[in-house]
Parts: C-alpha cells; structure tokens; sequence
C-alpha cells in the first residue's frame, strides 16, 4: 500500500512514486498489487483526520492486511504514525521521505526510514560561494503545513547568513503577489525554491510544476533548487537530492522487507545532495559563467547551437555545396581549358595560315594517304590554280610529264618510310613555263605523335640551277685554263728554257775544252759554269714536271697511268693494282689529261681516306669510250653528305670530265666501300696535233 | 751499212729546238758525220730513209709525232739504224719503254754532252 502525501502534480512525489512503482515491478519475484491512497496535504500534522482513517479502514476490510506499507512524503508519514496503532497494524511500514526532519523518531521494529537530507544551509552557501555577488534570497516557500515546517527550518538555517544575505520571504504571500515579487526583485538576487509551494497564504493550493513554471516566466534572478526531480524545470541546479537514487534505495529496502528481513534492523543513512549538476539554459539566461561553477559539475541541457543542432545538415548542405561547388569548377574549369585549347588551336592555326600564306616559299600538306589536303597562297599564286584543283593529287597535273614519275615514286617511298624527303622537279608556272622546284618535306605528327602525313615546301629553283650551270661551266674553263696554263709553261720552260739551257750548258762544255791545258783556272772555271748550268736546267725541268706531268705525253695514258699506280704504290704501301684493255695509244691529251688527274684524285683519296690495304684501278676502252674504275675495299663515305661538304675533290672531278663530256659516279657506302667510275666518250678520237 | 770502225759514224739529228742541232754537230764532229738536221715530226721516217744515217739522235718531244711509234716506224724500215733517244726526262719507265719500242739507248739532255758520244759508239758497236 502507498500512502501518497499529495495529489498528482507534485513533481518531486510523483517522480519518486513513478520511480519506485518501476522498480518494484521489474525486480519483484513475484507479482505484486501495488494500491494507492492520498492523505489529504491538509492533514499534515493536523489532526483529526478521522474520515481517511475510516475510509482506508473500509477499503482494506474483509481484505488480508497489506504485506508492505509505503508512505511518501511527510504528510502521509506523519498521517500514519498519528494511526499507526489502528491503521494496518502487524504490517511492515517503510517511510519514504525527502528529509529526515519530517520524520518524528521512535520506531518499532516494524518501522524503517528511507530519507534525504536536503540541508538548505549548505545549499546557501554553494550560492554564496558560486555567485559571491548575491545580496538577496527570494525563499519561496508555501503557505500550507509542509510550507510553515520547511519555514521553520529555513528561518534557523538561514539565520547564519543574516550578515551577507537580505531573505524575502514568500510564505505570507498570495500567489499572484509571489509572482509580482519574483518579477520586481532587487539586482543580485536569487530565487531559492523549496518545493513546498502546495498552498499559499489564501490556502489556494498549486502543483510545484506551474509554480515552477510561473516563478521561471516572472522571475528576473536565477531559481535554485533542492531536488533533482525539479530540475530541468527552471533551476540552475547545484548540489540535488537525487530523487531517483532515493527510489532504488527505497526499492532496496522495500525487498528486503518483503523477503523477511526485520525493517528495524534495516538502517538506511540519509542520503546526501548529489554532485552538483546544472541546467545549460538557466545559466545562459542568467549570464553565469561556467569556470565558476564548482570542479567536478556536470552541465546538463545544454542547447546545441545552430551548429550543434543543425550540424549534420549543414555539414551535409555544406558537403553538397562544396561538391557541387567543384563540380561546376571542374566543368567550367574543362570548358575554360577546352576553350583555351580551341582557341590556342584556332590562334596556332590562324598563326600557321598567316605565316605560311606570308612565307616565300609554296607550302603544300598532305594526309596520310598521300593525298594533299591544303596548299598555301604563294603556292596557289605560282600554279594559278584553285585549291580544289590541287588537292588530292591535282596539283600532279602541273608536274612536268618527264618528272612525274620520280616524284610519285620518291614521295611513295617517303610515305612508307615516313621519313624526311627531297626532291626536284619541274612545275607549270600560272604562265605555262615549266620552273624547277626544289620540294623538301617533313612528316607531320599529331600531339600525340600519331602520323598525321607531310607538310612539304618548295622553292623556285629555275635561277638557282642556272646560276649552278653557269657556276659549274665557269668552273670548267677556269680548271681548263689553269690547265692549259700551266701546260703552256711547262711545255715553254721544258722545250724552250731547258733546250737553251742545254746548248748553253754545251757551249759552256766546249768552250771550257777549247781553253789552253797550261790555263787550268779558267778551265776549271768553264767546267764550273757547265755544272751550273746543267743543274739549272735540271731545276727548271723539274719545275715544268710540276706544273704539267709530260710524262702523260712522251708516255700515253695507259703508261702514265701505270707508272703513276706504281709510284702511290711505293709511295703510301697500298697496293695498287693496274689492269688496262684496249686503251688506244694516242688518247687526245684532253681527254688523257682528265681521266689522269682523276685517277689522281680518286687514287689520292683512296691511299689518304679509304684505310683499305688494296686498291684496283682499271682502264677500258671499248668502241667509243674510255672507263676508268678506281675500286677499294675501305671504309667508304656518305657520297652526299661528302659532296655537300668536303666533297672539292669529288666535285672537280665532276667538272673535269664535263669537259669531254663524260661523268663520274661514285658509289660508296660506310663500311662497304668506294668504287669511282668515270667515262669518257671517244668520239673525238684522232690523230689530233700536239700543239706546242 | 756497215761503217768501217775508223769511218765516221752517220748520224742523223732529229730535235724540234734549232739552237740544239749546231751545239750537237759540234760536240759530234771530231767523231762523227752530222748528216742532217729534222725539226719536224712527220718528216724524221721520210729523211731517214734518204739520207740512211747509222744513227739516229731523237728527241722524244717532236711536234707531229709520237716518239713511240715513231721508233717502231724507224725500225720497221730500217732495222739496222740505231737510234738514241735523248730527253729532258730522265725517267727509268721513258728509259724501259724507249728500250722497248727499239732504241738502242737513253740519254738524258741534263747528261749529253758527257754521255751522247759513248752511247753513240757503243750503239754501233753493238751492231
């Protein structure tokens, strides 16, 4: 049986009751019917309260007596004990109550106390110390029994703080006064709640909920309580007795009753406040900084900020933004590069057309299979035709019909090879005039480096090559002066000088023999200018050797040849192998002279370059020609790459036998081999005049 | 034609440069006939044959002819003529190839005035 001591709406009771219902039923063993009874508030320490006496009485008659009594509160405690000889009797009673001071001692050994102690003078001085700046104490406390008790204790508790404190005491007012009050408090004031608010001055009773309420909606100073259970109802908080922790100890002992244990023998100590523990909101409200509350305190209520209350949303709104933030950067930055690429790639070929419509030379690109794609302007202008008619392989029309299958074939090749060409052919000007181009062309690559086919660019090269004809006949008569220069002097200093020397060097013989034998100064003397002379002579002979081999002459070409093989043969130890073949015996001297000087060359370059050890060199005459094969097993050369550079030897050589309308060919390659052939046509072949 | 070893030998002069043939005649007179004096080429064969020298002194450098073949002609209508060859080439393939095409022997111009007379004896000694 519990014995309330108050109606529903008491916060604290009704949470202490809820509590111990809760644990009673999940622990119990066995199932047990809990009933439960009011006293009136009013009875509290007022007797008669004859009428709840009897009316318990008739609800408990012709029933078994309860196994457990459980008063809550101090009204129903005090209620009961007043009955206690009359009222269930033989039935063991458990006082449950918020304080000892409600309860009045002298137990028997049916009886046991479950109770806290609230100590309203240590919760004073937490305020003291936790808000030093606090001048005044609004005690709300009630008008009815339990209110005039807790006034009687606060009023001797409270007296220690007389010198610090200024109280106002809410006892003597009506509520709406309290309210007024509460609202119209001095600054650094407090409100200290008791929870003894069951009836004001006029006997009007109120629920401790909406006095809390009210209090918490007037009041302009901070609320502080003494339970737990009020707590998150408009007080700060502080040290609370803890409702909840009373219950399970009441629960405890309730058990322990129940399964035989003496409650006399059963001593619960008063329970003391809790840590302390605060509520977030009132101390926001009321601008208490949190470092000064005690260490060890628990906040609790705290409000989340819009941070703390929104912040998955705004993380996940944030997250969403800044995604889609970088998506749209991502995008706009893709299109921003494409863009620029396009453009760049637009720049770089507007670039490309102005320059190679501006460059001097025809510009012309094709595919990969060959076919032209585009032609410049300069190339457009030279053809007069339109670039439709030279794309693909129209612009083939205009190639000279001798030159146009060595150009297909060469660009053919180039394409398979993919590799760098050049070549020369002839091409219809817009006038009709066929002009040499020269036309060199690079493969053209992707950015990526794939084979995009050729970019070609040719040049007029109709002046270039007269100029080189002109150049080169140039070349040949100044070869062929100097050579007949030089044959002219040789030929002056051997068979005009040298004779003359020679009678001189006679006369000088004779004359010296002519002279007395008795004068042997002057004979000795002739004899003397005689050796003179005769080695001038040899001097001047040899002079004209230099200038031109008469060897070639008195000899022919064949032997000239020979002798000349034998001589690089000694010379440098290569071996020098001659073989000849109908070579005619009178070769006319030009002819003679050329193919001599270039077997010189070739022979020369041979022993000095080639680092072969053997060098085979054949004259053939056939019908009407003349071939000389100079032939070695050396190291060889890049024939263009000698003729562009160094090639001065290879290229008189050329020139020599332009002269008498033959040619050369030299076919070598590195590390095969160089063989030279030159031939000469004997058309001209005769019995020609040795001019003098 | 057979000289008599205290006859003066015949010889016959065939060199293009005319300061050559009066210093020659005088070098060879004490010793031999100096019976004539060919300046041209083409016409050393045709005055050999009419004046039948016993030797022949030749330059290898006439205008007209080549010595060669000319030396090859001579022989061919005279064999018993010999023939020196005189040049301003001393040179031992001119020497081998005039020894060749039948001369009978090689004096070089730098050496004539010490050397053309011996080789003329000995030319016809060797006969």
């Amino acid at each position: 049986v519990f014995l309330q001591s108050s109606e529903r709406g008491n916060l604290v009771l009704d949470r202490f009751t809820a509590s111990l219902r809760m644990l009673l039923a999940q622990h119990s063993v066995e199932p047990l019917t809990l009933t439960e009874f009011v006293v009136t508030p009013a009875g509290f320490g007022e007797p008669p309260d004859q009428a709840m006496v009897e009316f318990l009485r008739a609800a408990f008659a012709g029933r078994p007596r309860p196994d457990l009594v459980i008063t809550v509160g101090g009204a129903a405690a005090a209620f009961f004990q007043r009955h206690r000889p009359t009222l269930f009797s033989g039935s063991p009673v458990v006082y449950a109550s918020l304080d000892q001071r409600l309860l009045s001692g002298g137990f028997t050994d049916r009886e046991t106390a479950v109770a806290a102690d609230i100590d309203p003078a240590g919760r004073l001085e937490d305020i003291v110390r936790w808000l030093p700046a606090t001048e005044n104490v609004f005690v709300v406390v009630g008008g009815g029994p339990l209110g005039r008790f807790w006034r009687g204790v606060l009023g001797r508790e409270s007296s220690q703080f007389v010198e610090r404190l200024q109280f106002i005491w809410a006892d003597g007012m009506p509520y709406a006064s309290l309210l007024q009050r509460a609202a119209t408090l001095p600054p650094r004031s407090v409100v200290f709640f008791t929870s003894t608010f069951e009836a004001d001055a006029d006997g009007a009773t109120y629920s401790t909920e909406r006095v809390l309420a009210d209090l918490r909606a007037r009041a302009n100073a901070p609320i502080f309580g003494l339970l737990s259970a009020e707590f998150g109802h408009g007080t700060v908080g502080g040290r609370l007795i803890d409702i909840d922790a009373l219950s399970r100890t009441t629960a405890d002992v309730v058990f322990r009753i129940l399964q035989g244990t003496t409650p006399a023998l059963i001593k619960t100590p008063s329970r003391p406040a809790a840590p302390p523990v605060f509520d977030w909101r009132e101390l926001q409200r009321w601008g208490i900084r949190e470092d000064r509350l005690p260490a060890g305190s628990v906040v609790l209520f705290r409000e989340p900020g819009v941070w703390d209350r929104y912040k998955w949303p705004i993380v996940g709104s944030v997250a969403a933004l800044v995604a889609q933030s970088l998506l749209i950067t991502g995008l706009l930055v893709s299109r921003v590069k494409r863009w620029r690429a396009e453009q760049s790639l637009r720049e770089s070929e507007g670039r490309f057309r102005v320059l190679a419509n501006a460059a001097p030379v025809m510009i012309r690109t094709s595919g990969v299979d060959g076919l032209a794609t585009d032609f410049n302007v300069p190339w457009l202008d030279f053809t007069g035709r339109d670039l439709a008619a030279e794309r693909g392989n129209g612009w083939l029309d205009g190639v000279h019909p001798d030159d146009v299958a060595t150009a297909v074939e060469t660009r053919r090749r180039a394409f398979e090879r993919r590799s760098p060409y050049r070549m020369e052919y002839r091409l219809r000007r817009a006038d009709g005039e066929y002009r040499w181009l020269l036309d060199s062309a690079q493969p053209r690559l992707t950015p990526g480096g794939a084979f995009a086919g050729f970019i070609g660019s040719a040049i007029d090269i109709t002046d270039l090559k007269a100029a080189r004809a002109t150049l080169s006949s140039l070349n040949r008569r100044l070869m062929e002066a100097q050579e007949q220069e030089r044959t002219r002097l040789a030929r002056e200093l051997h068979d005009d000088v040298c004779q003359q020397m020679t009678v001189l060097a006679l006369n000088l013989r004779r004359l010296g023999e002519s002279i007395p034998e008795g004068e042997a100064d002057a004979r000795q003397q002739a004899r003397d200018l005689h050796g003179e002379v005769t080695a001038l002579a040899a001097q001047v002979n040899g002079l004209s050797h230099g200038l031109h081999s008469s060897k070639l002459d008195i000899l022919g070409l064949a032997p000239a040849a020979e002798t000349f093989c034998k001589e690089v043969s000694s010379r440098s130890g290569v071996i020098v192998e001659f073989t000849h073949e109908n070579v005619p015996t009178t070769v006319p001297p030009d002819i003679a002279l050329n193919l001599f000087r270039v077997l010189q060359e070739a022979l020369a370059n041979a022993a000095k370059h080639s680092g072969a050890s053997r060098c085979d060199v054949s004259l053939r005459g056939t019908n009407d020609h003349l071939r000389l094969a100079v032939r070695d097993q050396g190291k060889g050369f890049d024939t263009e790459a000698a003729m562009a550079t160094s090639g001065l030897g290879l290229v008189s050589m050329q020139e020599r036998l332009k002269l008498v309308n033959g040619c050369v060919v030299i076919d070598s390659k590195p590390g095969v081999g160089t063989t030279i052939r030159a031939t000469v046509p004997l058309a001209q072949v005769g019995t020609e005049e040795q001019g003098s | 034609m057979r000289p008599e070893s205290d006859q003066r030998i015949r010889v016959m002069l065939a060199d293009d440069y005319a300061g050559m043939h009066p210093a020659l005649t005088r070098l060879l007179t004490p010793f031999c006939e100096v019976v004539g004096n060919v300046t041209d080429g083409n016409r050393i064969v045709d005055d050999a044959l009419r004046l039948k020298p016993d030797v022949i002194v030749l330059d290898i450098r006439m205008p007209g002819s080549n010595w060669l073949e000319t030396c090859q002609r001579l022989k061919a209508v005279l064999p018993a003529l010999r023939i020196v060859i005189h040049s301003a080439h001393d040179d031992d393939e001119v020497k081998r190839r005039a020894l060749e095409a039948g001369a009978a022997d090689f004096v070089s111009k730098n050496r004539v005035a010490d050397d053309l007379l011996p080789a003329i004896r000995r030319a016809v000694r060797a006969d």
